[in-house]
């Protein structure tokens, strides 16, 4: 069972300010009355839904306090969420805190099997790879002295040595690539790649974008205990580059002073990117053109989206998506899958994207716009999910698509030519058209 | 619609079972060795940190024993004199079986919290910690034993076949332990001075079980103390097989399985359900 895979459904984790009003003493306890006062408390993550497949590697990149490692821990076990639930199949292997489980007085050897117990493999399993283990810590010369006398770089590697030999399923990385020398950590990344080729699961907290991109090909982007986005690599990372520059720019850079929308765009919660480019108005129109925010199931959606700077960027790629009140993507494309190019002659263009048929279940759902260079490396304006989108009708039980359903019973007559299919769309009823 | 209301209600059950891992429901057996193998190892890092640098190494844990049963077989032979036939053996026996109590108790309420960088790996059985500090203490008891063997032999005879209950006792001492390590444990975690209030209770314990006294008999009017001590009933079946080379009496057993039994399903399912509220805590 080489296999893993992560399913996050709508998780939230809830944290207790430090010195709150619950009591860490009995004595504290008993004399504050067994009255519990409901402390302000945050939540550290919230609304947080995504899917891992098998195989795949997730990197997992926001500002600090994003929630990075409070999703990781969640994922691995330690603690449970106060909401929403998270299913995880196989082994899990974990590189973090590297480091923290060593102990000094115990030689290499000793330290090599006590972590692969506590990572969960068995003794003989250790004892089968101890070989393997030193020779990638590159300790063979001091594995029988007491690791009080390791320097931190030893240690790092006889930990991270032991963390990479337990075959998971799933491997939780929490920063720890930037161990050791280049070499070494050129040698770590090659075995977490070898690690994933063998078809395991990766799921990788860093804030390196260069490392992200040479590991995962999926990219978690978290800010503030909410999903900003989830996607490949090549529409996420530079979402995430553009967040980090607009920090260290500071607010001094307001690069969006000229564009006033009818929506209320707040920088870095719903609108990223350097502004080279700008969207300056996003209407969403019906089939008779006029603008709107509900439309019909099955009816047909125009997204007319309005930019100016084009002739900085001729081949900008727009991004149109369709989202649901829980952030799952419904629907989401780009000009460069469709092949389009516009053709820019002024600074202002004004693209109109029809989707001809939208068939989704009645809800509120939610528009994202976005700007990208060509080659993904670069946003220049995105609106992550901001334009409502109302869709009424009727639909169907449960779930999302809503495609016309026909029902039929099909005529039993033993004597047909075509037994298996019966006579389609007798007694048929469409019912949304 | 109602239908609507049955789905949100179906959500909300599901929802429930909020940590699933597939990795939890493999064999029991396969459960077992890997605990085996983690109690082996931190077993023996506990002991190897202890004693490792120090010059007569696990003599040390001698000391404390003997020094006992020095000062109690001198105050209660000479000075006040209790008139218990055999007393150096039937002290030693107590101070020994009581020395395991008091030495494992407390570690093992520190022994979630002290732990936390375990207790934050993925996948690490949390309820495998008291059970650590319960055996590594088993060690010194094993230690001595040879020991109370040699002074029961010099003092009452060669052993006899009740021996072979030995094991039986030291199981009814663990059992009802591990019962008290599990709570206490937990305890610590939420209220961080569980470990000043398992000191002083201790230190209660030992006047109040017969150590280094013999127990009350049913008839007298505080008799109450001893009859309902599991610990004084454990001291009496070590005490039956080293002084009076009998066959402890039975009623030992099922007693201390009926008091400990409660105590550690309790305590391992507040160890199990709250493992999340506990990494929280730390």
């Amino acid at each position: 069972m080489r296999q893993g895979a992560i399913t996050v459904h709508d998780v939230g984790k809830r944290y207790r300010p430090q010195g709150g009003a619950r009591s860490t003493t009995l004595k504290g306890y008993l004399l504050s009355g067994r009255s519990v006062v409901q402390s302000k408390s945050f939540w550290g993550l919230r609304h947080i839904s995504f899917a891992v497949a098998p195989g795949q590697a997730v990197g997992v990149v926001g500002l600090n306090g994003a929630g990075k490692s409070t999703l990781l821990r969640l994922i691995g076990g330690v603690g449970r969420p106060d909401e929403g639930q998270i299913k995880v199949r196989g082994r899990i292997g974990a590189l973090l805190d590297i480091g923290a489980g060593l102990t000094d007085d115990l030689t290499g050897r000793e330290n090599i099997f006590l972590l692969g117990v506590i990572a969960g493999m068995r003794r003989t399993e250790v004892a089968e790879r101890f070989d393997e283990i030193v020779a990638f810590a590159e300790l063979e010369a001091a594995v029988e002295n007491p690791v009080r006398s390791y320097s931190t770089g030893m240690r790092m590697r006889l930990a991270f040595a032991v963390a990479v030999h337990v075959r998971p399923d799933i491997l939780l990385i929490d920063e720890a690539l930037a161990v050791g020398d280049q070499a070494f950590q050129q040698k770590c990344i090659a075995r977490v790649k070898e690690i994933l080729n063998g078809g395991a699961t990766i799921f990788f907290v860093s804030h390196d974008v260069s490392q992200v991109r040479e590991i995962c090909d999926h990219v978690l982007f978290l800010r503030g205990g909410r999903v900003v986005g989830y996607g490949p690599i090549d529409e996420m990372l530079p979402l995430y580059t553009s967040a980090v520059e607009a920090k260290v720019a500071s607010v001094q850079h307001e690069p969006f002073a000229v564009t006033k929308l009818p929506v209320e765009l707040v920088p870095q919660v719903s609108r990223f990117g350097n502004g080279e480019l700008q969207i300056t108005a996003v209407v969403l129109l019906n089939e008779q053109s006029t603008p709107t925010s509900t439309i019909v199931v099955g009816d047909r959606l125009s997204i007319s989206l309005t930019y100016v700077g084009a002739t900085r960027d001729r081949n900008a790629v727009i991004v149109i998506g369709i989202y649901a009140a829980d952030d799952t993507c419904c629907f989401e494309t780009d000009s460069k899958l469709a092949e389009f190019a516009p053709v820019v002659d002024t600074d202002t263009v004004r693209i109109e994207t029809t989707l001809n048929r939208v068939d989704l279940a009645p809800g509120d759902y939610r528009v994202t716009v976005g700007l990208f260079s060509a080659d993904w490396q670069q946003v220049y304006d995105y609106h992550a999910e901001v334009y409502p989108l109302a869709v009424t009708g009727p639909g169907p039980r449960k779930g999302m698509l809503n495609p016309p359903t026909q029902w039929q019973q099909v005529q039993s007559r033993p004597t047909a030519t075509s037994p298996d299919h019966g006579l389609l769309g007798q007694h048929s009823l469409d019912r949304n058209s | 619609m109602p239908e609507h209301l049955k789905d949100d209600a179906l959500d909300r059950a599901k929802r429930r079972d909020q940590y699933w891992r597939r990795d939890q429901w493999k064999p029991l057996i396969h459960i077992c060795l890997q605990w085996n193998d983690l109690l082996l190892e931190l077993l023996t890092r506990d002991l190897k940190m202890r004693y490792q640098r120090s010059a007569i190494g696990l003599g040390w844990s001698l000391m404390r024993p003997l020094s006992q049963l020095l000062v109690f077989s001198l105050l209660f032979r000479k000075v006040l004199p209790l008139d218990i036939p055999h007393y150096t053996t039937f002290v030693f026996s107590g101070v020994l079986a009581w020395g395991w109590l008091s030495t494992a108790v407390p570690a093992a309420t520190t022994s979630i919290t002290g732990s936390s960088e375990l207790v934050r790996r993925p996948g690490f059985p949390i309820g495998i910690l008291p059970v650590v500090a319960v055996i590594t203490q088993a060690v010194h008891l094993l230690l001595a034993l040879p020991l109370l063997f040699i002074i029961s032999f010099m003092e009452t005879g060669a052993p006899t076949l009740s021996v072979v209950a030995l094991p039986l006792v030291f199981l009814a001492q663990a059992l009802f332990m591990m019962g008290l390590s599990y709570l206490v444990a937990v305890a610590h975690v939420h209220f961080r001075d569980t470990q000043h209030l398992v000191g002083v209770i201790l230190m209660l314990g030992f006047y109040l079980t017969p150590v280094f006294y013999s127990p009350l008999k049913a008839s007298e009017p505080m008799a109450l103390i001893h009859t309902w001590n599991p610990m004084a009933w454990i001291l009496e079946g070590y005490r039956a097989i080293f002084v009076e080379h009998a066959w402890p009496p039975v009623d030992i057993y099922w007693k201390t399985a009926l008091v400990s039994l409660p105590m550690l399903i309790a305590g391992i399912c507040l160890v199990e359900r709250g493992s999340a509220r506990l990494v929280d805590e730390l």
